[in-house]
């Protein structure tokens, strides 16, 4: 590498009092929020009492309460995390299904192309308010359970059949994502060494796990993770398909956070549970990350 | 043994054949070098041997038996990708397996192939290593090897050196030869580069656009080049070919033979023309001298004279542009070499000289002595 090349670039003295501006806009506007709301999470602050000055220092009172007494913080973690599992397993099957259709071409493919990817595009809000009229009683996913024999279903008022309703939407919506991903990762992996086990006699099953799949392992690990993030922070489909009901059988952590802030006024509370998620995702990111971090930074050569 | 009868491959949407009507016969043990310029087929010929494309029409046959619905795996032919295709994700050990494991190859078995292999290759100490942390040369020999656990009797090599740094090269091409020897194996390998070809093979393959231009024993086909495609492929640089016509010249009142290319007389060193030739304007003729033949001469019996447009030095020789009026040839110079601008004059010796006829065949080579 030579001296003059960008990546051995040092940034003189004087150079760095242009980065001031920029450094100040991001302490006022990213660190100072999240070491007040970390202060909060500290203390027994409600707006509706005083203001956060005067309210009383509470140390780790109220993550213990969430961690060890909070059922329906914990039930939330669990169902959220049991939406990603189911959704995220859909989500690459029927992508990673989708994108290896998509190898060779066929009529209509730029068309169905450009189809797939349009549920990603469409806001949130009007995918939750769209597939909640779909599922109403006497909606068009009712009227075509009918045709087929079945009377109609109350979506809203089974935990189980909510719970669905929800993996559903977010699968229609977001599988586009990892079929985008999955079609860019196997049109990038090399042709020749699929020819070369081939050739030595390995059926299409063993040449996809043994040659397609590791070399696809990054991109895979990559569309997880960002979907993962994606799933936990998961709430205005949810939001306008159930409110989190019947009861509060559909409730993942945002929309409980969200009630703590906003039905109960409980901002502290819900601040010291937004940081554990933090920390929760923070650590399950770092780990799913480890087994491919090498593969991914080692080609930088 | 392998035949190649009437092979052909055209592509969908491409009015030429990628390979047109390929006739080839290969013995056992034999290595064969096909040669040509990219695109012109080699590579569609090798993937249809190996069994990854199929042919448009003709037949592919190894030891007499067709074996073009053969499945690709159990042809018993094994290829070496030019970029060696080598599993990164996998240490030298599993690449040596793949090939064993994906037939259920009881695991003693592939272990003691593997090493045995391993051996043979030179990377016995790397069986553990990971596969992206070798070098290109190890590379090559981890690909070869994959190929060699599963026994195969014919190896295809895709420019096998063409991605190897010039040391490597050196040392590939040995190993290359040592393989042959131990292995008695049926080598056919693709190159563009014809030092690479000349140096291993047996007998040598030159095709272009698609069609096979001359089959012919290595060292014959660098004497007595028979077509002028080929001519103009051997040899770096090419041979030089004069196009024109032979005549009895009065060009410098002394009598001798002419060749005349446009407005140029070359002088030759004869003063009968060979048996095959005709002389006069209608008589449309090619003529082939080598730049290493030619060499600076003092003296009024020169073939052409010249003023040195060009030098390329290239370590021990020189290649030399030399333009005579809108022509221009080129002559190899050792020591001395003429300098840039310089006005020089070229003889080379009667038996070096090329003839062809205007179809571009071989009519002989040398001209008659005096």
């Amino acid at each position: 590498m030579s001296e003059n090349s960008p990546n051995n670039y040092k940034p003189k003295k004087q150079g760095r009092i242009f980065t001031i501006p920029g450094q100040v806009v991001s302490l006022v506007v990213l660190v100072t929020p999240l070491l007040v709301a970390l202060y909060m999470s500290f203390t027994d602050w409600s707006p509706t009492r005083s203001s956060l000055a005067e309210a009383s220092f509470m140390g780790l009172e109220n993550y213990k309460e969430l961690l060890v007494y909070d059922n329906r913080f914990l039930q939330a973690v669990g169902r959220t995390a049991l939406l990603a599992v189911i959704c995220l397993s859909l989500e690459f099957v029927l992508g990673l299904g989708l994108a290896t259709l998509f190898l060779r071409t066929f009529r209509g493919q730029r068309i169905l192309f450009s189809a797939f990817l349009t549920p990603m595009m469409v806001l949130p809000v009007v995918v939750g308010y769209t597939f909640w009229m779909l599922f109403q009683s006497n909606g068009p996913v009712n009227q075509v359970l009918a045709l087929l024999g079945i009377s109609s279903v109350e979506w809203f008022r089974s935990s189980t059949l909510a719970f669905i309703a929800v993996v559903i939407t977010e699968v229609w919506h977001w599988t586009p994502l990892f079929f985008l991903i999955l079609l860019s990762g196997l049109n990038a992996v090399p042709e020749n060494p699929i020819r070369a086990a081939v050739i030595l006699g390995a059926s299409p099953r063993q040449v996809f796990w043994k040659v397609v799949f590791p070399a696809l392992r990054p991109v895979i690990i990559v569309a997880f993770v960002i979907r993962a993030m994606e799933v936990i922070k998961i709430f205005d489909e949810v939001f306008l398909l159930t409110r989190g009901g019947p009861g509060s059988s559909t409730e993942t952590i945002s929309l409980y956070i969200y009630k703590l802030a906003f039905n109960d006024f409980q901002l502290a509370y819900g601040a010291a549970a937004a940081f554990l998620v933090l920390a929760g995702s923070l650590l399950m990111i770092h780990l799913l990350m480890i087994p491919v971090r090498d593969q991914l930074l080692d080609n930088r050569g | 043994m392998i035949e190649l009868i009437d092979l052909t491959k055209e592509y969908p949407g491409s009015s030429q054949a990628a390979v047109d009507k390929v006739n080839l016969f290969i013995e056992k043990g034999e290595t064969m070098a096909l040669l040509g310029p990219s695109g012109c087929g080699k590579t569609s010929t090798l993937n249809m041997i190996v069994g990854l494309e199929k042919p448009t029409s003709g037949d592919i046959r190894v030891n007499g038996q067709s074996i073009v619905n053969v499945p690709v795996e159990k042809r018993g032919i094994g290829l070496v990708f030019q970029d060696y295709a080598v599993f990164t994700s996998m240490t030298v050990r599993q690449n040596l397996a793949f090939g064993l494991e994906v037939r259920k190859t009881p695991k003693d078995i592939v272990k003691r192939e593997v090493e045995r292999t391993a051996e043979f290759i030179g990377l016995g100490n790397k069986l553990e290593a990971k596969a992206r942390s070798l070098s290109g040369s190890e590379l090559q020999r981890v690909a070869i090897g994959r190929t060699l656990v599963t026994q195969p009797s014919i190896l295809l090599l895709d420019e096998p050196l063409s991605n190897l740094e010039p040391e490597a090269r050196l040392s590939m091409r040995q190993e290359l030869r040592r393989l042959r020897q131990e292995l008695g194996l049926t080598i056919i390998y693709v190159t563009h580069d014809q030092v690479e070809a000349l140096s291993l093979a047996d007998r040598l393959a030159i095709m272009n656009f698609g069609r096979l231009i001359e089959v012919e024993r290595t060292a014959v086909m660098l004497e007595r080049p028979s077509a002028i495609q080929v001519a103009q492929f051997l040899g770096n640089p090419p041979m030089n070919i004069l196009q024109g016509y032979y005549r009895e010249g009065e060009a410098d009142g002394g009598g001798g033979l002419f060749f005349r290319q446009g407005k140029v007389d070359f002088k030759l060193p004869t003063k009968r023309p060979p048996d095959e030739v005709k002389l006069g304007g209608n008589q449309f003729y090619y003529l082939g001298v080598r730049p290493e033949d030619l060499r600076l001469t003092e003296g009024p019996d020169y073939f052409v004279q010249g003023v040195v447009t060009g030098l390329e030095r290239r370590g021990f020789d020189c290649v030399a542009n030399i333009t005579v009026d809108d022509l221009e040839i080129k002559a190899l110079f050792v020591e001395p070499v003429p300098a840039w601008g310089e006005t020089v004059s070229l003889s080379a010796p009667a038996d070096k000289f090329f003839l062809y006829d205007r179809r571009g065949q071989l009519l002989t080579v040398g001209l008659p002595g005096n």
